[in-house]
């Protein structure tokens, strides 16, 4: 029978200094999981593998590791399909990333609950309950917004992963923004400025660099990166003025009263003449470069039919109106397709 | 030493809801302990839905018909006052939940959507898209961190301790660091869910759905009731045991044998494969039986086979279906049949609880709720969507219960570092013992016996033949060493300790299985195949003894309802 290396990431601080790597030969079974496979390689060669578990169905998140580089559920990934995705005979099995591993591959799940605590991980409900006791009404729709982000199962895929939490521990991370997310977004809550002023705090919804490893890893197509675009859409919504937001302001009313980007006002317009003098020599860098329209500093000029311009920001304005937060509504592309996909592209 | 006035095993549906209820009390101390991380427990899996009548649905659902559509499911096994309670409470306990912020699926008039279920006679099955288990644990869970309820996370119970026929505490390892502690309590409520991984391989329950507290409250002298009665689901994964919903059969999968036949024409020719879920796993596990399957033993399977439906057809219909069994069984089903299995899904009996109203056990301040107690409320069969409100419904009075009795109890003088020492003692005695045996062995042989001997369909002589092996097996456990001398987060000596705890259940269910001479709900006997109500409309209760359990019998509660013949 064909077989394959299952190298696993060791670690026990009572015993070694520093982390290490295991390796375990094993048959390729049809139908065998990553996690079917740690469990044969600790009945069959080493009890003293330690991982977490216990669904296997992909429904309780114990399980999330990183298999050749990236974070997934073992449970849920067949070790053919991975031998195949990676076209190679190991795999390597880590703990989840940015997560301090405590041993093997456990990780410090205590840290994730701490910072989750941070965002007040509980429904406020806006009003007392009917006075028949009965439930809140929640339109459809309105339930539909918050139905794929109270998907997640805490699994740290997301984390593991995020470009942003590993250079910046302090950073709440795709998991629990998209849990506050899940409240911010619920009709029945009652906290959602509460809620929003903690996630914008530190700059929290701007550290998220839009790699999209987040919504790629998650297992369960919760959408943590896109829930971090909608609290920022819903943030500026209600009034808040985040950096991000100011930027995001300036380019708009540019581009509705010139057709385009004034370079030379904007770090002035957004963070004032002390922040701007900070760009200085930047800018006069890109002035010897020829990048600079000393023109601009006075307003600058408009493009040509511009009319046209802002004709077409009216109508977008006018639609935008009518457009609820857009949901994908094919969240279940099977692996097997997303993989074929990939190896043909 | 820890100590705690309520002290709670368990963080799934049933041990959150009491934490909840018992946090409201701020002069008492409440702590909860889990072998795993709340969210991580087995309620999480539970997909279909919650039973209540609210009657959002139908106008002419009740309380009432539901409490009988229960009744009537249990095959009258159930106790009629404790149903009743139950059903009554349930659309209270829902708009609960739903004021805690469940986000259950919607009507267009912004009501909770609810839908039918097998056995109702209403669509009264309340529900999350098909994640209800899910939402209800993460909400329980979340508003038990707002009221700062303490969690003990990865603490594994090894004993219970009584005294005088009261609690006196815990035994317990901090799965962590491995250190073996002695937890003081005055109240204790089990609610460690079922014992479906008796059946191991072949069980929809999660890894740890070991039976914990029972096999903890059964050494410590509380018995178990109706262990016989377990629930069997026609059509899981053959590799892994997960559910394959009746939705692939509801869109026209055929199931095959190796023949190539569509077998259920010789079992229900007219309904097929759409028959009733025990009927349909009695005519796979016949089809496995006479050899006309694939595959050996324990992993012995047919087909469930969907590709005549196209891809298209499944792509669009049965998407979810389509990923599972890519992801879990590496099988796509426009390619290729499923490979499929009857596997054991709930555990009906469990420990004896003597008060439905505080989920009091015969011991004072042992609480018992959820999968792993039996009030009784589902008998000898247990009907879908009932199970999460088991766990809701009985899950709050015993956190009230619990703290009732906590304030009535003064301090005492028992000596419970007397039991910590000698604990601790056994357990680095464990770490030490060395062996050749396998674990995985011992374990597969006890699922085997009790899938081909106790499973599905039932005779005197092969059960006294299990009852027999488990006696063997039990006697090779005790030559089995965890095989892991490590401190911090040495997983086998947990498992090995389940292992334990497994033996001594599956050793109570088989016992009680060829007591019980007639088929009732879930237990088909071929001898007996009718049921006998005036010799076993009773309750088992099977007591622990170094020898093997002892079984004595209960009354069961009738109320309104005299038994019927059940027919659907």
């Amino acid at each position: 029978m064909e077989k394959f290396k299952l190298k696993v990431f060791r670690y026990d601080p009572t015993k070694d200094d520093k982390p290490y790597y295991q390796t375990y030969e094993l048959p390729v079974e049809k139908g065998m999981t990553v996690l079917a496979a740690l469990f044969k390689a600790k009945e069959e060669q080493d009890s003293s593998i330690s991982f977490r578990y216990n669904c296997r169905a992909a429904i309780c998140g114990s399980c999330a590791v990183r298999i050749n580089g990236h974070a997934t559920l073992a449970c849920k990934v067949q070790v053919k399909h991975m031998l195949e995705k990676y076209n190679t005979d190991t795999l390597v099995i880590e703990p989840t990333g940015n997560i301090k591993p405590l041993k093997d591959l456990v990780y410090d799940m205590d840290w994730v609950i701490d910072k989750l605590k941070k965002i007040q991980p509980w429904f406020i409900p806006k009003e007392e309950p009917p006075a028949d006791g009965k439930e809140y009404r929640q339109d459809p729709y309105d339930h539909h917004k918050i139905d794929f982000a109270s998907d997640c199962i805490l699994c740290n895929s997301c984390m593991s992963d995020c470009n942003a939490l590993k250079a910046n521990k302090d950073f709440l991370g795709p998991m629990v923004i998209s849990k506050a997310y899940r409240f911010i977004a619920d009709s029945r809550d009652g906290a959602k400025r509460e809620r929003l002023e903690t996630v914008l705090k530190d700059f929290n919804l701007e550290w998220c660099v839009r790699c999209m490893e987040c919504t790629t890893r998650c297992p369960k197509e919760v959408q943590p990166y896109e829930n971090i675009i909608r609290t920022r859409i819903i943030a500026a919504e209600e009034g808040f003025k985040s950096p991000g937001e100011i930027h995001a302001e300036i380019f708009e009313q540019d581009i509705y009263n010139r057709g385009l980007l004034n370079e030379m006002l904007l770090p002035m317009r957004q963070e004032g003449l002390l922040g701007a003098a900070k760009r200085a020599p930047f800018g006069i860098r890109m002035f010897f470069k020829g990048k600079v329209n000393i023109a601009d500093f006075f307003g600058g000029h408009k493009v040509k039919r511009h009319d046209e311009v802002k004709k077409i920001m009216d109508k977008a304005k006018e639609v935008k109106k009518n457009i609820k937060i857009k949901l994908i509504s094919d969240v279940h592309t099977p692996y097997e397709d997303k993989r074929k996909s990939k190896q043909g592209g | 030493m820890l100590s705690y006035d309520v002290l709670i095993v368990g963080a799934g549906g049933a041990g959150l809801m009491a934490a909840l209820e018992a946090s409201k009390a701020k002069d008492v101390k409440v702590g909860v302990l889990t072998k795993v991380y709340p969210t991580r427990s087995h309620t999480g899996a539970a997909q279909g839905g919650i039973n209540a009548a609210l009657a959002n649905f139908d106008p002419s659902d009740s309380p009432e018909v539901h409490t009988f559509d229960t009744v009537k499911g249990s095959d009258y096994l159930g106790d009629q006052d404790a149903i009743e309670f139950m059903c009554y409470e349930a659309p209270k306990r829902i708009y609960e939940l739903e004021h805690l912020g469940v986000p259950f699926s919607r009507l267009p008039d912004g009501r909770i959507a609810q839908r039918p279920f097998g056995g109702a006679g209403f669509p009264r099955t309340c529900y999350a898209a098909d994640k209800t288990g899910h939402v209800i644990l993460h909400t329980l869970y979340e508003q038990c961190l707002k009221n700062d309820v303490e969690f003990l996370n990865e603490w594994f119970v090894t004993e219970l301790i009584i005294d005088n026929n009261e609690a006196k505490g815990v035994i317990a390892i901090d799965i962590r660091n491995g250190e073996v502690h002695a937890i003081k309590a005055k109240a204790i409520i089990f609610a460690t869910g079922g014992y479906a991984r008796v059946y191991w391989v072949r069980n929809t329950n999660a890894i740890g759905s070991t039976g914990d507290g029972m096999a903890i409250c059964y050494r410590a002298g509380i018995p178990l009731k109706d262990m016989e009665f377990v629930q069997f689901h026609p059509t899981g994964l053959r590799s892994t045991g997960i559910l394959v919903t009746e939705g692939a059969r509801g869109e026209g999968g055929y199931l095959i044998n190796n023949k190539g036949e569509r077998f259920m024409a010789r079992y229900a020719p007219q309904k097929m494969e759409l028959g009733p879920r025990d009927l349909v796993a009695r005519s796979i596990e016949t089809e496995i039986l006479e050899g006309r399957g694939w595959g050996e033993g324990m992993m012995a399977y047919v087909h469930l086979d969907l590709r005549h439906l196209g891809a298209k057809k499944i792509k669009e219909r049965l998407p979810q279906i389509r990923q599972l069994c890519i992801d879990f069984e590496g099988v796509d089903p426009i390619e290729e049949p499923i490979p499929v299995r009857p596997t054991a899904h709930y555990s009906m009996g469990g420990i004896d609880v003597r008060d439905y109203k505080t989920s009091m056990t015969g011991v004072n301040g042992v609480f018992a709720v959820g999968e792993c107690a039996c009030v009784s409320v589902h008998g000898a069969n247990r009907l879908g969507g009932n199970s999460l409100l088991d766990l809701v419904v009985f899950g709050k009075p015993a956190g009230a219960a619990a703290v009732e009795y906590a304030r009535s109890k003064s301090a005492d003088n028992f000596n419970l570092k007397a039991e910590e020492d000698r604990a601790r003692r056994e357990i680095e005695a464990l770490l030490k013992k060395e062996s050749k045996e396998n674990i995985n062995n011992i374990r597969m042989e006890m699922a085997q016996t009790m899938w081909d001997k106790v499973g599905i369909f039932r005779e005197e002589k092969p059960m006294l033949e299990a009852i027999e092996k488990i006696k063997e097996l039990k006697e090779r456990y005790k030559l089995l060493a965890p095989g892991d001398s490590g401190k911090i987060f040495n997983t086998a000596l947990i498992n090995y300790i389940e292992l334990g705890y497994l033996l001594d259940l599956a050793e109570a269910i088989a016992v009680t299985a060829v007591l019980r001479k007639e088929s009732r709900g879930a237990h088909a006997r071929r001898d007996y195949p009718s049921r006998d109500d005036e010799n076993f409309l009773k309750h088992s209760l099977a007591y622990y003894t170094p020898e093997g359990p002892k079984v004595e019998y209960s009354e069961v509660k009738i109320t309104k309802y005299q038994p019927q013949e059940r027919t659907y």
